[in-house]
């Protein structure tokens, strides 16, 4: 992957937090909308190379 | 009964999630099962037949998005958010999560209710396992396989086993669905994986049949790839079919083809070699002989073919099985070297003729293990990993010549459930 795809996807990132603060906060299991931004970082997250947070496979 | 089965990784995994969908439509044959996949897995979906509603979670197509500068960030978010309130009103009795990881556990996470049961992984918004409080079986295998399982190098189950016990689905029905073709002088490889970490390089293969030619040559080969594979393939045997004795790859064939269609190819074959892949999993349904080749992220206590009588050639590095994830941490890929070409000779002459004693005495650098027979055989469980060698081999292998089986004192479902308890 190249360096100018990477920092998309970091700035990706970014901007999630950015427009969804609450996402990462406790009490969203029942808002559809926080996780499927929760699903979309790690979507984005799995593709950062040497994220330790991306966990697609096993936890 | 509406069910859920979630299965959100790769192709090979969702055919080893099938014994489990296997069991459901078992236990609920009038249900209905509908299974969240991968838009990548796709292809698949016609070898399942126990499955009546495929719905797509646009995995790839979504990450592309994100790959793109002028991609709005709300319609993802918006399409996942779809797929979400598509899901729920579904109102699933149960959901069935076959799939170990963050995202998975976020979408049961949202379908799990009064009315839905979630067995397997569901995450609270912390990310933290929430328990399944109505099987003290299922929490126990759970936590065994989140805790141990993931990172034990000899686990005492099969990924197959791990995700039954998390399910409380049996596997109790295992065994080839598929009748062998009639008998066939064609021996067919599956030789390129998804991670070159996994796969021997193309010389190498080609020194095995080169060998097969000159021990064998009233056999064909064959070797098995996608259509996307095949150019490459093609031109890979020019150029070392130039390099080497190019008449030894006369009449080598390579058959590009579907994952429905290569079934009828591995039926129709005397043997079948291959690597951890997809194709290796849909010839354990056929009563085709196996030889699986086990490198790099290859594990073969977790991964390995549940076909009975699968020879599976191992690396012996300590490094071996290196991690899922990641890329080798050497310069070169040393656990290849483990394996010689004359050692697949061996294994596979053994899968044609079932010579034994000259399988062993051939047999000097590599481990083998003859297949997860125990899957088939849990009234026998009680046998050590050593002893079912010893039993599927005939009873004539020496204690000692197996380091990594010996220490297997017990796989049965005591031990099981004292480390899980």
């Amino acid at each position: 992957m190249n360096q100018e795809i990477q920092n998309l996807l970091t700035l990706r990132l970014d901007e999630l937090k950015k427009r969804f603060p609450q996402y990462t906060s406790a009490d969203t299991n029942s808002n559809p909308k926080m996780i499927a931004v929760k699903i979309l970082a790690e979507l984005i997250k799995e593709q950062i190379p040497g994220d330790e947070t991306s966990n697609e496979k096993t936890l | 009964m509406k069910i859920l089965v979630v299965s959100l990784l790769r192709i090979g995994d969702l055919i080893l999630h099938q014994e489990i969908i296997r069991s459901i439509r078992r236990e609920h044959p009038t249900g209905r099962i509908s299974c969240l996949i991968n838009d990548t897995v796709v292809a698949a979906c016609d070898l399942i037949p126990e499955v009546d509603e495929w719905i797509i979670f646009d995995r790839k197509d979504l990450q592309k998005k994100m790959n793109q500068r002028q991609r709005w960030i709300f319609l993802p978010v918006l399409c996942i958010e779809n797929l979400i309130h598509e899901l729920k009103s579904r109102q699933f009795d149960q959901v069935v999560n076959l799939t170990h990881s963050v995202i998975s556990g976020h979408f049961c996470a949202l379908l799990k209710s009064v009315n839905t049961e979630v067995r397997g992984l569901c995450l609270d918004s912390d990310g933290k396992m929430i328990q399944d409080l109505s099987s003290v079986q299922r929490t126990q295998a759970m936590s065994y396989f989140n805790h141990q399982w993931s990172v034990e190098k000899m686990p005492l189950l099969h990924y197959t086993e791990i995700l039954s016990l998390v399910s409380g689905y049996s596997l109790d029905h295992l065994a080839p669905t598929l009748e062998r073709g009639k008998k066939s002088s064609v021996i067919s490889f599956q030789i390129l994986t998804s991670d070159e970490r996994k796969h021997f390089d193309l010389e190498k293969w080609f020194d095995l049949i080169f060998f097969l030619k000159q021990k064998m040559p009233s056999f064909e080969m064959q070797i098995l790839c996608s259509l996307e594979e095949a150019n490459q393939m093609e031109k890979n045997i020019d150029t070392i079919s130039q390099r080497k004795l190019g008449s030894a790859f006369q009449g080598l064939k390579v058959t590009a083809c579907s994952l429905f269609e290569s079934i009828e190819l591995i039926q129709q074959s005397a043997v079948f070699i291959s690597h951890d892949t997809s194709l290796l999993h849909l010839a354990a349904r056929t009563a085709t002989p196996i030889v699986q080749i086990s490198l790099g992220a290859s594990h073969i206590y977790k991964t390995s073919s549940i076909s009975a009588g699968t020879v599976v050639l191992t690396a012996r590095r300590s490094c071996f099985p290196c991690a899922h994830q990641g890329s080798c941490h050497l310069p070169k890929f040393e656990c290849h070297e483990d394996i010689r070409p004359e050692d697949l000779l061996s294994a596979i002459q053994f899968q044609l003729e079932k010579n034994q004693h000259e399988l062993l005495s051939s047999l000097s650098m590599v481990q083998i293990v003859d297949g997860l027979w125990w899957l088939q055989n849990k009234s026998q469980r009680n046998f050590s990993i050593k002893q079912a060698l010893y039993f599927s081999l005939g009873g004539q292998l020496q204690s000692g010549q197996f380091s990594k089986g010996v220490s297997f004192e017990s796989r049965n479902s005591e031990s099981f459930n004292a480390t899980i308890g």
